[in-house]
């Protein structure tokens, strides 16, 4: 049986709150009692780091976690499998039978371009066009190639249904879409 | 044709328009304003797409645009005038870009809109805020471009007459390269000013001194006498019809004028068959308004131990407030709120008379779409301030963004307030921030603030 939120009492949604605060605080504790690898003035990469890392448009993946991902394939297992629920698209390893560099990356709801910059050659626009109008838009693009850290990108607002990056042609994000093998998340 | 090389005003001084170039590999390339080659795109990247899609594509068919400048703009309107010359100039193949040479150094700042029930072709050229400063800015760039050797233009509202154009006006006329300094009220004007000072270079043309000599040796054959009498019989006249006229329009929209029926009346002086009485009318309200803003403090209330909200009924240790800035886009920003239990907006009353102040705020969610309203008003002595407590939702957190308008006026106003409600409530995050409130009520100088509150949880 299930009871939708809206249906719940104020006072009862405030009860439910504090739980889940408690909760979490017991999730910290255990985080980083199992993590005693970690070197001693580090605190482990809990869940909640992850959480953030992923789903979070403004929490950048910083170093700490970046070689963690890059090291720990659980971890990185654990992260990929939190992108693809809990993110708004998500671009599988292209087909094994194609060849070279790919330049569109394509999704049910989302397509993504490479296109370059007249103004400068060494510069190329990142084209996320939303196919169909939704009310839920992304916030950030997480690129997870085969080797390496993931590379997190913050979106701008859409245009249109169209979110439009410029970068440098040399980025890992750039690599990242281009390379058959990379998976991608938006966020 | 000359080149001309355009440089936008700002007050840090003027943003020269480096590069512009059409970017043609795909067609769904929004148009983008980079900083100074690199892939910095700049916050009015957003705002600049919109008016090439409205004021530019129109004229040039083309929409894919990249402009390069060299300073950055990171808001406001000022912009519209000095892109719209740059991209009409690219397509003449006449803009100087970095690496070009040119004879004419062009300055330039001006916010455009269509002019409303005249003629959807006809863009209006609106006066910008801290012309001061920009014009200040200005001064050192001009006499570099001068000491070149190179013809200055520099092109402002007409709605910007002051003290400080008057000044540049006298800074202009010292050189000897025909530099000039040309007001303008739309855009028309603008390239008609532009041309015209390259064309005089043109040897085909007779010289401006002939064409004066020929209407000089009209005026010989006149017997003087009788043209200062139809002169004056004239002039007399049309004062006079001037006049009865001006007490016609002028009485009525006075009368919505003081009882607050503002929108009745932008439409009155919207639909006036005479513009120029209609902008003398409000020239002259906003001499009365004094056309400020509306200046907010915003404090964010936070438990003081800097614990969740939430929980702070079993710890008690009770809530401090914490000033916020502001970004130079115009946004209020705070981020990692965990511990935000609700915002506190402090108005002040600047003017020196008593004003009717209305406050609305909408809640907009990034992921729901979901959104909730304040609204709150009060009559303002001067110098007085207005307190508003928004409270924050304790639990079901996430990026939400609060779109804050807040208007003053003299006089009580139903429609106001009704307009003011529309307008936060129309509102939609993420494209929430693009809206904005009647431009014809601002050019009533009416008290007006708007601003942008995002919350990164």
């Amino acid at each position: 049986m299930s009871i939708a939120w809206n249906e719940i009492s104020e006072e009862r949604k405030d009860v439910m709150e504090l739980a889940f605060e408690h909760l979490h605080l017991v999730d910290l504790m255990v985080d980083q009692k199992s993590n005693e690898i970690d070197t001693a003035n580090e605190y482990p990469i809990g869940f909640q780091d992850l959480y953030s890392a992923a789903v979070q448009p403004e929490v950048a993946i910083d170093s700490r976690i970046a070689d963690a991902l890059e090291n720990n394939p659980k971890l990185r297992a654990d992260f990929e499998t939190l992108l693809q629920q809990t993110g708004i698209a998500w671009f599988p390893a292209a087909a094994a039978a194609e060849t070279g560099r790919l330049d569109e990356r394509d999704e049910a709801s989302f397509l993504i371009r490479i296109r370059p910059s007249k103004a400068n050659e060494d510069q190329v626009y990142v084209l996320i066009r939303l196919k169909e109008p939704s009310a839920v838009q992304p916030n950030a693009i997480i690129g997870l190639p085969p080797e390496g850290s993931p590379i997190k990108k913050t979106l701008p607002e859409a245009v249109d249904n169209m979110f439009q990056l410029l970068m440098q042609r040399d980025e890992p994000l750039i690599r990242a879409i281009q390379d058959r093998r990379s998976k991608l998340s938006l966020q | 044709m000359s080149a001309v090389r355009v440089h936008i005003l700002t007050t840090e001084g003027p943003a020269k328009v480096q590069g512009l170039v059409v970017e043609s590999y795909d067609n769904d390339v929004l148009a983008t304003i980079c900083l100074d080659g690199t892939t910095e795109q700049l916050p009015i990247c957003r705002d600049y797409h919109m008016f090439v899609d409205q004021f530019i594509r129109p004229l040039t068919g083309e929409r894919r645009y990249r402009m390069d400048i060299d300073k950055r703009i990171d808001g406001g309107k000022s912009w519209h005038l000095g892109v719209l010359i740059a991209h009409l100039l690219a397509k003449d193949g006449r803009l100087a870009t970095d690496g070009q040479s040119s004879e004419c150094a062009l300055f330039v700042t001006g916010r455009i809109r269509r002019q409303p029930s005249v003629d959807e072709r006809v863009y209006e050229v609106l006066p910008v805020d801290a012309i001061a400063e920009k014009i200040t800015a200005l001064r050192a760039h001009i006499k570099n471009e001068q000491e070149a050797g190179l013809k200055v233009v520099v092109l402002l509202p007409a709605g910007n007459m002051s003290a400080e154009s008057e000044q540049l006006k006298a800074l202009l006329t010292s050189d000897n390269n025909e530099s000039e300094l040309i007001f303008v009220s739309d855009a028309e004007e603008a390239f008609r000013a532009i041309e015209l000072s390259l064309v005089k270079k043109d040897p085909s043309l007779p010289p401006v001194s002939a064409r004066i000599d020929r209407g000089s040796s009209i005026r010989h054959h006149l017997q003087p006498v009788v043209l200062a009498m139809i002169t004056i019989l004239v002039i007399g006249g049309l004062g006079a019809g001037c006049y009865a006229l001006w007490q016609n329009y002028s009485s009525e929209w006075h009368r919505l004028w003081d009882t607050g029926r503002y929108v009745s009346l932008t439409r009155s002086l919207a639909s006036s068959p005479v513009s120029v009485f209609a902008d003398l009318f409000r020239w002259q309200v906003r001499g009365q308004s004094g056309r400020v803003g509306l200046p907010f403090v915003l404090s964010a209330i936070q438990p003081a131990d800097g614990g969740s909200c939430a929980g702070l009924r079993f710890r008690g240790g009770g809530l401090t407030s914490r000033k916020m800035g502001m970004n130079s886009g115009g946004e209020l920003l705070m981020e990692n709120s965990v511990s935000l239990c609700g915002l506190t907006f402090l108005v002040k009353n600047k003017t020196a008379a008593n004003l009717n102040i209305r406050f609305a705020a909408a809640r907009n969610l990034v992921r729901t779409g979901h959104s909730g309203a304040v609204w709150q008003a009060a009559v303002l002595a001067p110098g007085k301030v207005m307190a508003v407590d928004v409270p924050l939702s304790l639990y079901r957190w996430d990026n939400e963004a609060w779109r804050v308008i807040i208007v003053g006026s003299p006089a009580p106003s139903e429609e106001l307030d009704k307009l003011v409600r529309a307008e936060v409530r129309n509102s939609k995050f993420p494209a929430g921030s693009n809206v904005s409130i009647s431009e014809d009520l601002r050019s009533l100088g009416l008290a007006f603030t708007e601003s942008l509150v995002r919350l990164r949880r």
